[in-house]
């Protein structure tokens, strides 16, 4: 061991708290070091030393008070709270916090797990349809033809109603009733 | 019908180990806890009273420290360290109150008059000068030097009590002891420091 690892060592080797070895390796140290001697010989001086037993003449007078207020606990202990559980914690809180009646609350309560489950049952219908048609073949669409490519003729004024451009209305391809006429024409 | 008090101006004799206490609070806890109070008051107060120098704080203290020993219910569990434990507790106690003690020690003059007098009290118990002027120094150094210097040289803790108390590892004890004991001899070595 050198200097610097005995230096930090000085302390425990007062107290006898280094290992036999430790404390062999230090001695041998101080035989051939005198500046570690000496300092090792200041921290001795600065060691502080228990007190001598104190003069207090009230000490019997404390000792019965702490019988007695010891005594005292014993008898009736203070009954520390134990954390209450967290659902036990949000229910105070909400009766704290919220001015209605338990049922009140649980109506709610009740009411919001319908819409969940509303909204739950919603999403995993529109999400299997979703899947459906993923897996099912392609079809081509069904393109409806533009107003452009039907025929004029097939669009006619309602009844008794004045022309108006916006009121052009596909005409509804009825049989016309059998009348003599027809059987003329 | 009065209660049982614990008897405990007596002084023990033969007081047993804290093992063996631990069995003991496993029929009867009362006389354990009465033990326990038997065994350590003195040195708790002793300590107490290092840290504070008011005989009447450092009492309190002690009792409040072992009115906490009897609502702790891991107290006498066969693993709990009893020991490191109530020192521990009284340790934080202790510098609780002197950090209060320095917080309104500015506006408070009577009772830094008050804890003046207390210290020429405590002073007188120590047997030469040279550990008055310690004792003195000591109050310059910081909190965690001061708590393991009390620890070690007031209290007689072994290393391995001492690393309970703090909860640390036996290394640190050993580095943070040699660290506050050659703070304190500078501190010694430069007697203007002390009126810092």
């Amino acid at each position: 061991m050198n200097c610097i690892d005995v230096r930090p060592r000085l302390v425990a080797f007062q107290d006898g708290e280094l290992s036999p070895g430790e404390q062999t390796q230090v001695v041998e140290h101080l035989h051939s070091c005198t500046d570690c001697t000496e300092h090792e010989l200041q921290l001795a001086a600065v060691t502080p030393e228990p007190f001598l037993d104190i003069p207090d003449a009230d000490l019997d007078a404390k000792w019965l008070r702490l019988d007695e207020v010891l005594a005292a606990e014993l008898d009736h202990p203070v009954r520390i709270p134990v954390p209450a559980p967290m659902w036990l914690r949000v229910s105070n809180w909400l009766s704290e916090e919220m001015p209605m009646s338990t049922g009140t609350v649980l109506a709610y309560a009740a009411a919001l797990m319908l819409v969940a489950m509303w909204g739950a049952n919603n999403w995993k219908t529109a999400h299997d349809l979703q899947m459906a048609a993923q897996a099912a073949p392609e079809r081509p669409l069904m393109v409806i033809a533009p107003s452009a490519e039907i025929p004029e003729s097939d669009f006619r004024f309602s009844a008794g109603e004045e022309m108006d451009s916006g009121m052009l209305q596909p005409a509804i391809h009825t049989p016309e009733p059998l009348t003599a006429d027809s059987d003329e024409r | 019908m009065a209660a049982l008090k614990l008897q405990l101006v007596q002084p023990p004799s033969g007081l047993p180990e804290d093992d063996e206490i631990k069995v003991i609070a496993l029929r009867d806890r009362r006389s354990a806890i009465g033990m326990i109070v038997q065994r350590y008051r003195k040195r708790l107060y002793h300590h107490a009273m290092y840290i504070l120098k008011d005989p009447e704080q450092a009492f309190d203290v002690v009792q409040e420290v072992f009115i906490k020993a009897i609502r702790e219910r891991r107290f006498f569990d066969v693993e709990f360290k009893m020991k490191a434990w109530l020192f521990r507790v009284t340790s934080n106690l202790c510098f609780n109150i002197v950090r209060d003690k320095r917080r309104r020690g500015a506006i408070l003059d009577t009772m830094i008059k008050k804890t003046s007098s207390a210290a020429d009290q405590v002073d007188r118990v120590f047997a030469t000068e040279q550990q008055q002027v310690i004792l003195a120094a000591l109050d310059k150094l910081s909190e965690n030097h001061r708590k393991i210097l009390a620890l070690r040289y007031y209290s007689d803790l072994s290393y391995a009590e001492i690393a309970d108390t703090l909860d640390v590892k036996l290394g640190t004890v050993m580095s943070r002891l040699s660290r506050a004991k050659n703070r304190l001899m500078e501190v010694l070595d430069h007697p203007g420091v002390l009126e810092a």
